[in-house]
C-alpha cells in the first residue's frame, strides 16, 4: 500500500506547493497590468447597444469581434487574468490532482475495509450493466423524442421547388422505414443485453444457424430497398435527366470563386456567352472589369446581365449552369433541395422550378423575415464557410421586366467586336 | 526467418496444412503485388482513356511516331520503331521462360546464359525508349512546366531574387512553348524545324528572329525554336499546343516513365539474380525459384508494355 | 529457421522486431498515440465551433500557426481550420483506423488463431511497420510547419489541393501529406501481402476455411481489398504530385487564381481525381469496418456464450461487402455533375451492399439472444458497435438514394453518419479488441471498472455528439464551416454546437481513462491464465506466447471455432484443438495444469516443403 501511497501524497504536496508560489507570482501582477486601463474604456465602448446589430463584413473573417471576445475583455478586470494560457494549464493540473486524490482515497478505503475485516460486497456488475442498457434504451429514446421535439422547427420549410417536393417524400418514407427498422433493432439490442446477462444457473442455447431466418432477413430488406431504389431512380431521372431536358427553361449562370459568386443573366437574347478563363479580370470596354472572364466577341454576350443577387423566376422551369473560377465549389440551395459542385473548367447544370416568390414563401411559413440563401457546399479555402448570396424568386413577369430594364455588362456596343486577347 | 511447415496432400484445397493457392508463399506475395501493380496501372490508363475518349480530337499516333534512328531520323516509317520496341521487350520475356525452365532442370549455365539475354532484352527496351523521348522532345512535347513559378507575383520577384523587368523575364523562362503553328495575316502555318509534312504550309526553322531575351506574348509566354533560341514573334499570333496534344504529352511521359522506372528495376532485379545464379546459390538451395518470381515480374512489365502500347500508339 | 537458441539484441527483439506478437503491439501503441493526437485536433476545432471566437491563446506556445491575433483574442483561423479537420480526417481514417486496427489485430491474431509460427515473412512485417511509422512522424512534422498542413479536407480534391495560393496548406503541408501517404500506402500492400500469404498456406492440419474463426476471414478479405484498392490511391497521388510540383495538368483546367490564368496547366479534370480517390475511398471504408465487425464477432460469441448466429451467413455477407464495394464509390459523386444515368447505377449497386450489413446485424442480435451474457469490458464495447452500426448504417440508406443525397450531400448529415459507422462504430471494435486480446499480448486483464467508466462514457458522449448532426445536416447546414453564423439556416443551431462541444471535450476526456488504464493494466493488471475468457479459438491454447507461439507442436484443429455451450459437453466452451477422443478421455481442458496442447501430433507428413527466402 505505501508503494502506491506515498509517492502520490508526495506528489499532490509538491504540485500544490509549486501551484501556490507560481499563482502567486503571475497572478499578482494582474492588478498592475496597464491593460486593465485600456480595457476599462474598452467596456464603456460596448455598453454602447449599437455595435449589436451591426451587419459583419465578409471578408473581416479572420478579425471579428465576436462576442466571446469581447466577454473577455469585462474579465479582464478582474484579478485573475483568464486571457493568461498558465491559468488554463494550471487549472488541468489541479483537475489531474483532485483524479489522483480520489483515486487514493477510494484505494485507502478499500484497504482499510480489507483490514478491518468487513467484506464490502462487490456489486453485480453484469447486473449493473444490464441494468443500465435497459435504462440507456428508454433514454436513448426519450432522448431522441425530445430532441425531434426541440429540433423539428429548425429543420427546412416545405421545399420551394418542384423536384424538392418528390425529394422530401421519399426522405419521409425512408425515415418511416429506417425508424421502424432503428427501434425495432436497438430496442432488441438493448433487451437482449438486459434480458440475457449471466445469471446464476442460466445456459445459453446451442443455436448456430437457422436458414430459413436468414432467406427471410436477407429478402425482406432486399425488398424493401428494390421498392426504395426503384423509387428513388425515378426521381432522380426525373430531377436530372428529365428536368435537363425541358424544351423551354430559362438559364442564369452561377459562377463561383475564391470566396463568392457572380450570377449571369442572359439579357433579352435569352443565351448566354461564351467565357474565356484568360480573360478573367481583364478590363471591359467601358471600364468595368471583366470578372466572370465573358468573351466579348460572341455575339451573344452583349446583352448579359451580371450581377451580385440571384433572381429566380417563378412557375417555369430555371436552369442553373455552374462554374467555378479557381477551385471546387458546390451551389447549395438547402429551401431549393438543389446542389451542384461548380468546376472549373467543366459547366454543370442543375434544372429547377421555383414554386413560390420569397413574398408567398414568407407567409407560408410564417417568418416575415425570411430570405431564400444560396451556400458553398465544397470546401474551397478559408472563407469557405461566408459565402452567402441571398436568393430572390420573383413572379415572372417581375422577372422579365427587370430583366429588360437591367444595363449589360459591357456597354460599348461599337466595340463589342474588338478581339480583347490582342491585350499586350 | 522462414518458417518450416509440413504441407500434405490429397484432400480439400483449402484445408489446413495445405498450399491453399499451390504455390509457396513466396510466390502468392509475388502475384498478389502484381495484381496491386496492375491496379496502379489500370488507374493510369483508365486516366488516358479518360481524356481521350472524352475529346473530340486527339494527336494520331501513326503521325507522332514516326521516326526510327538510323534510317529514317526524319520520320517516314509510322509505328515501326515501337514496333521494334515491343517485339525486343517480348523476345526478352520468351529468354525469361527458357531461363525458368533452365532453372527447373536445375542447368546452371543456361539460366545464366537466358538470363543475360534478357537484361541485354531491357536494356535495350530501354535506350529505344530513351531515343523516343528525345526525339519527342525534340519536337516539343513535355509534359509542362513547373506551376509553382507560376505564381511569382512582381511583388514577390522584386522582394526576393529578381527585380522589375527582370521579374517579368524571369517568369517568361518558364513559360516557354515550343510553337506549332502560326497565324499570319490571316493565314495559318506550320513551324516546322526539319520536318517536312506533305501538303502543309511550312515556315523554315528561321523565319523568326532570334532573340537574346525572352519575348513575352498576351499571355505572358515567350517562345522558343527547336535549338533552344528565343524567337520573336513580332506580330505573327502564335498557336500554342492544342489542349489535346498537351495533355497527349503529358499522360505519354507519366505512363511511359511509369513502366520504363519498371522495366529499369526489373532490369537491376534480374543482375542481381544474375549475379547470385552466377554465385551458386540457387543451386545451393536446390530450388531456382527465385528466378520464377522473378520471371513473374518481369512478364508483368512486358504485359503492360502491351496495353500501354495498345493505348497510346494503336487505339 | 533460426533455432530457439540464437541470440537476440534488444534492437532486434524490441526495436525491429520480426516476431508479429512484438509488431502487433507497435501498431497499437502508434494507433493509440496518433488516435490521440486525431482527437486532440477534433477537440481543438470543436472548441472554436461551439463558442465562436473562442480566446485559445493558452495554445499559443505549441500551435501560434493556427491562431491569428484579433487584438483581443488568439482565435482559430479559418484555413486552419480547415487544416484541423483535414489531419484530423486523415490521421484518424488512416493511421488510427486502417493501421491501428487492422495492423495490430491482424499481425497479433493471424499466426496465432491459424496455428503459425509466425507470419510468412517476418521480415517485410517488420518493414511494415517501420513504413507506417516514418509515415506518423512525417504527418505530425507536417502539423507544425509554418504554412500549415494540408488543409483541402482528408479527401484533398484538386484543385484545391494542388494550388498553394488557394489555400496556404497546400503548399509544403500538402506535399508532406502526400509522401507520408505514399509511405503509409507501402506499408499497408506490404502487411496486406503478408496476411493474405499467410492465411493462405500457413493454417494449421485441420483448419479449413470453414473453421477459420469470423477474425481472420475479415482480416482476409480487408487484405485483399487494400492490395487492390490502395495502388489506385497511389496513383492519384503521383498524379497530384505531378500536378503540383511539374507542371502537368491532370486534374487541372481554366483557373484563374491570385491574379493569373493557369494556360499552362489547362484540359485537365478535377473529377477524374475524385474517381480515382473514391475506388479506394469507398473500400477503405471497408477496409475499417470489416476487422471491427469481424472482432465484435468474436467478441460476442464468446461473451455470450453461444455460437455465432449463422456463420455461413456471416462468411458470405463479407465476401458481398467485399466484392460490391469495388463498385459503388460513385455514391461520394452524385451531386458532382456525373452523368445521371451512372449516377442512377451507382445508387442501386449502394442499396444492394445494404443488405449484407443488415443480414450481419441481425445475426449479432440472434447470436445475443438467449445467451448467458457476460459484460467484460469487451463485451461492452461489442454491444456498442452493433447499436452504432445500426444508427450509423440506417443513415447510409438515405444517403444511398440519389435523390435524398442530393440536399444531404457535404452537410452534417452525411458527417454524423460517417462519424457513427467509422468513428464511433469502428473505434469501438478497436476497444473491444483491446480489452480482450490485453491478457494475450500483455499476460494480464485490464481494470474492470475503468473499463465501464471508459464504455460508459464514450457511449454516450458518441451519441450526444453525433445524433444530433442529423439534424443539422437535414436543415442543410453543410460541412467544413468554421462558424455557422452567416447562414440563417445555420445560426439555429450555436447552441445545439455548444452542446455538442462539452459532449466532444468529456469523451475525449473519457480516452484518458483507456490509456491511464492501458499503462498501469500492464504492471498492477491482474495476472491472466492462458485462457481468461474460456473461449476456443487457437490464441488460448497457449500461456505467454513466446518466439515461435507454442513451446512444442502447433496444435491441431478439429472443430469449428463456435462451440460454445454445446450439448453434451460438461463445460460452457469447447477449444478448437481438442479432439472428440480427448473428450471421451474427459480430458480437464479448463485447468491451464492439464494443457493438452503439449502433445506430439502423430500423424505422418507426405512431403515437406522448407517456406524459406
Amino acid at each position: 500500500m505505501s508503494k502506491i501511497v506515498a509517492p502520490r501524497i508526495l506528489s499532490m504536496v509538491l504540485g500544490l506547493f509549486f501551484t501556490i508560489a507560481i499563482a502567486q507570482n503571475s497572478f499578482a501582477q494582474t492588478h498592475e497590468s496597464p491593460d486593465n486601463a485600456a480595457a476599462v474604456e474598452h467596456v464603456d465602448e460596448t455598453q454602447n447597444p449599437q455595435w449589436k446589430n451591426a451587419p459583419l463584413p465578409q471578408d473581416l473573417a479572420n478579425k471579428r469581434l465576436s462576442q466571446f471576445a469581447l466577454d473577455k475583455q469585462l474579465d479582464a478586470n478582474k484579478s485573475i487574468d483568464t486571457n493568461n494560457s498558465l491559468f488554463y494549464w494550471l487549472i488541468s493540473l489541479i483537475v489531474i490532482m483532485l483524479l489522483i486524490v480520489l483515486g487514493t482515497a477510494m484505494k485507502l478505503l478499500n484497504g482499510l475495509s480489507k483490514i478491518s475485516g468487513a467484506t464490502t460486497k462487490e456489486p453485480n456488475y453484469d447486473k449493473l450493466n444490464g441494468n443500465m442498457f435497459l435504462a440507456f434504451l428508454f433514454v436513448f429514446m426519450g432522448a431522441i423524442l425530445y430532441e425531434i421535439m426541440i429540433h423539428k422547427q429548425y429543420l427546412l420549410p416545405e421545399s420551394a421547388s418542384k423536384h424538392g417536393q418528390s425529394i422530401d417524400m421519399i426522405l419521409w418514407i425512408t425515415f418511416a422505414l429506417t425508424g421502424f427498422v432503428f427501434v425495432v433493432t436497438q430496442a432488441l439490442l438493448f433487451i437482449f443485453a438486459f434480458k440475457y446477462r449471466q445469471k446464476e444457473g442460466q445456459t445459453a442455447i446451442y443455436y448456430p444457424k437457422n436458414d430459413k431466418l436468414e432467406i427471410l432477413w436477407t429478402t425482406i430488406p432486399a425488398v424493401v430497398l428494390t421498392l426504395l431504389v426503384l423509387f428513388g431512380f425515378r426521381i432522380w431521372v426525373n430531377t436530372t435527366i428529365t428536368n435537363a431536358n425541358a424544351e423551354e427553361y430559362y438559364e442564369i449562370e452561377l459562377y463561383a470563386y475564391q470566396f463568392g459568386w457572380k450570377f449571369r443573366y442572359p439579357g433579352p437574347d435569352g443565351k448566354l456567352g461564351r467565357t474565356d478563363y484568360r480573360l478573367t479580370n481583364t478590363e471591359l470596354p467601358g471600364g468595368t472589369v471583366n470578372a466572370i472572364a465573358l468573351d466579348i466577341t460572341d455575339p451573344a454576350s452583349a446583352d448579359d446581365i451580371v450581377k451580385d443577387e440571384l433572381i429566380l423566376p417563378k412557375g417555369v422551369m430555371v436552369k442553373l449552369r455552374m462554374r467555378s473560377r479557381d477551385v471546387l465549389h458546390a451551389a447549395h440551395l438547402p429551401h431549393f433541395r438543389a446542389q451542384m459542385y461548380c468546376v472549373p473548367g467543366t459547366p454543370t447544370q442543375f434544372n429547377l422550378e421555383p414554386l413560390y416568390t420569397t413574398e408567398e414563401f414568407r407567409s407560408r411559413i410564417n417568418k416575415p423575415d425570411f430570405n431564400f440563401e444560396l451556400a458553398c457546399n465544397q470546401i474551397c479555402g478559408a472563407s469557405h464557410y461566408a459565402m452567402k448570396r441571398e436568393i430572390k424568386v420573383v413572379e415572372l413577369k417581375d422577372y422579365t421586366a427587370w430583366m429588360s430594364s437591367e444595363k449589360p455588362l459591357f456597354t460599348s456596343a461599337e466595340n463589342s467586336n474588338t478581339n480583347q486577347l490582342t491585350l499586350k | 526467418m522462414s518458417t518450416e511447415i509440413t504441407i500434405e496432400n490429397g484432400g480439400n484445397v483449402w484445408d489446413g496444412r495445405r498450399l491453399a493457392l499451390g504455390a509457396t508463399y513466396g510466390k502468392v506475395m509475388m502475384w498478389f503485388f502484381l495484381l496491386s501493380d496492375a491496379f496502379t496501372f489500370s488507374a493510369f490508363l483508365t486516366a488516358y482513356g479518360f481524356f481521350r475518349f472524352s475529346s473530340t480530337t486527339w494527336p494520331s499516333p501513326e503521325v507522332v511516331f514516326q521516326s526510327f534512328p538510323i534510317f529514317a531520323p526524319h520520320g517516314g516509317w509510322p509505328l515501326v520503331f515501337v514496333g521494334l520496341m515491343t517485339f525486343i521487350l517480348i523476345a526478352s520475356s520468351l529468354t525469361m521462360v527458357l531461363a525458368v525452365e533452365a532453372g527447373h532442370r536445375k542447368d546452371n549455365k543456361s539460366v545464366v546464359r537466358y538470363l543475360v539475354f534478357t537484361i541485354i532484352g531491357g536494356a535495350t527496351f530501354l535506350s529505344c525508349q530513351a531515343y523516343e523521348w528525345s526525339h519527342l522532345l525534340h519536337q516539343g512535347l513535355w509534359i509542362g512546366i513547373s506551376n509553382n513559378d507560376f505564381q511569382v507575383t512582381e511583388e514577390m520577384a522584386d522582394g526576393e531574387h529578381h527585380g522589375g523587368e527582370d521579374a517579368k523575364e524571369w517568369i517568361a523562362t518558364r513559360r516557354i512553348f515550343y510553337p506549332v503553328k502560326t497565324v499570319i495575316d490571316g493565314e495559318e502555318w506550320n513551324i516546322g524545324g526539319e520536318e517536312k509534312h506533305e501538303g502543309t504550309r511550312m515556315l523554315g526553322p528561321d523565319y523568326f528572329p532570334k532573340s537574346d531575351k525572352p519575348v513575352l506574348d498576351y499571355n505572358g509566354v515567350a517562345y522558343m525554336n527547336g535549338h533552344g533560341d528565343y524567337i520573336n514573334p513580332g506580330d505573327a499570333e502564335m498557336v500554342l499546343p492544342s489542349g489535346e496534344t498537351m495533355m497527349f504529352g503529358k499522360l505519354f511521359f507519366f505512363i511511359t516513365g511509369f513502366h520504363g522506372f519498371h522495366v529499369f528495376s526489373g532490369v537491376v532485379i534480374l543482375v542481381i539474380l544474375l549475379t547470385m545464379v552466377v554465385k551458386g546459390m540457387m543451386a545451393k538451395r536446390g530450388h531456382y525459384e527465385m528466378v520464377e518470381k522473378v520471371g513473374l515480374y518481369w512478364h508483368f512489365v512486358d504485359l503492360v508494355w502491351v496495353f500501354v502500347f495498345t493505348l497510346f500508339y494503336l487505339i | 529457421m533460426s533455432a530457439h537458441g540464437h541470440s537476440e539484441s534488444f534492437i532486434s527483439k524490441y526495436i525491429f522486431s520480426q516476431d508479429h506478437k512484438t509488431i502487433a503491439k507497435q501498431y497499437l501503441i502508434t494507433g493509440i498515440f496518433m488516435g490521440f493526437v486525431g482527437g486532440f485536433l477534433s477537440t481543438f476545432f470543436r472548441l472554436q465551433l461551439g463558442w465562436d471566437g473562442i480566446d485559445l491563446g493558452f495554445l499559443k506556445g505549441v500551435f501560434g500557426n493556427y491562431l491569428t491575433d484579433t487584438g483581443d483574442a488568439y482565435t482559430l483561423a479559418p484555413d486552419k481550420y480547415l487544416a484541423l479537420v483535414t489531419m484530423h480526417g486523415t490521421i484518424i481514417v488512416f493511421f488510427v483506423l486502417t493501421a491501428g486496427l487492422s495492423g495490430t489485430f491482424s499481425n497479433l491474431l493471424i499466426p496465432l488463431q491459424i496455428g503459425a509460427r509466425d507470419m510468412a515473412s517476418p521480415f517485410l512485417n517488420m518493414l511494415s511497420y517501420w513504413f507506417f511509422f516514418v509515415s506518423s512522424v512525417i504527418m505530425i512534422c507536417s502539423l507544425f510547419i509554418e504554412t500549415g498542413p494540408a488543409s483541402a479536407g482528408w479527401t484533398v480534391y484538386p484543385p484545391l489541393s494542388a494550388l498553394p495560393k488557394a489555400i496556404p496548406g497546400s503548399g509544403l503541408g500538402m506535399t508532406l501529406w502526400l509522401v507520408a501517404m505514399a509511405l503509409f500506402i507501402a506499408s499497408s500492400l506490404m502487411g496486406a501481402l503478408n496476411y493474405i500469404s499467410t492465411i493462405l498456406n500457413m493454417r494449421t492440419k485441420g483448419l479449413s476455411f470453414k473453421k477459420l474463426p469470423l477474425t481472420i476471414w475479415s482480416f482476409f478479405l480487408t487484405a485483399i481489398l487494400g492490395t487492390l484498392s490502395f495502388p489506385v490511391l497511389l496513383s492519384a497521388a503521383l498524379l497530384l504530385i505531378f500536378d503540383r510540383s511539374f507542371g502537368t495538368s491532370f486534374y487541372l483546367s481554366d483557373i484563374y487564381i491570385d491574379g493569373a490564368a493557369l494556360t499552362a496547366q489547362t484540359g485537365g479534370s478535377p473529377i477524374l481525381f475524385q474517381h480515382l480517390f473514391w475506388f479506394l475511398g469507398h473500400p477503405e471504408v471497408y477496409i475499417i469496418l470489416m476487422p471491427a465487425l469481424g472482432i465484435t464477432s468474436e467478441v460476442i460469441a464468446t461473451n455470450a456464450r453461444k455460437p455465432i448466429f449463422g456463420y455461413h451467413a456471416m462468411v458470405i455477407s463479407l465476401l458481398g461487402i467485399s466484392v460490391l464495394s469495388f463498385i459503388v464509390w460513385g455514391h461520394h459523386m452524385f451531386v458532382t455533375g456525373m452523368n445521371p444515368f451512372l449516377g442512377g447505377v451507382f445508387m442501386i449497386v449502394t442499396l444492394i451492399i445494404a443488405i449484407p450489413s443488415a443480414v450481419k446485424t441481425f445475426n449479432y442480435l440472434a447470436t445475443l439472444w438467449r445467451g448467458n451474457i457476460h459484460f467484460t469490458n469487451g463485451m461492452l464495447f461489442a454491444i456498442g458497435l452493433v447499436s452504432l452500426f445500426i444508427s450509423g448504417g440506417l443513415t447510409g440508406i438515405f444517403l444511398g438514394n440519389a435523390a435524398i443525397d442530393i440536399p444531404l450531400h457535404n452537410t452534417y448529415f452525411v458527417v454524423a453518419h460517417f462519424h457513427i459507422v467509422m468513428g464511433a462504430s469502428a473505434i469501438f471494435g478497436m476497444f473491444a479488441g483491446v480489452y480482450h486480446w490485453y491478457p494475450k499480448m500483455f499476460g494480464r486483464i485490464m481494470n474492470k471498472k475503468l473499463g465501464y467508466i471508459h464504455f460508459w462514457l464514450t457511449f454516450i458522449s458518441v451519441y450526444c455528439v453525433f445524433f444530433p448532426q442529423h439534424f443539422q445536416g437535414l436543415a442543410g447546414v453543410p460541412r467544413r464551416y468554421y462558424a455557422f453564423t452567416e447562414f440563417e439556416f445555420a445560426e439555429v443551431f450555436i447552441d445545439l454546437n455548444k452542446f455538442m462541444s462539452i459532449a466532444a471535450i468529456i469523451g475525449f476526456g473519457a480516452q484518458f481513462v483507456f490509456l491511464y488504464n492501458f499503462v498501469t493494466s500492464m504492471f498492477n493488471g491482474k495476472k491472466a491464465g492462458r485462457n481468461p475468457w474460456k473461449a476456443n479459438t487457437l490464441e488460448w491454447s497457449v500461456e505467454n506466447p513466446g518466439h515461435g507461439n507454442w513451446p512444442a507442436a502447433i496444435p491441431e484443429v478439429f472443430r469449428g471455432p463456435h462451440e460454445y455451450s454445446k450439448p453434451g459437453v460438461a463445460l460452457d466452451y469447447l477449444p478448437q484443438w481438442i479432439s472428440d477422443e480427448d473428450l471421451e478421455r474427459g480430458v480437464d481442458y479448463d485447468n491451464e495444469a492439464h494443457d493438452p496442447v503439449k502433445k506430439e501430433i502423430t500423424v505422418k507428413p507426405t512431403e515437406t516443403i522448407k517456406e524459406g527466402e
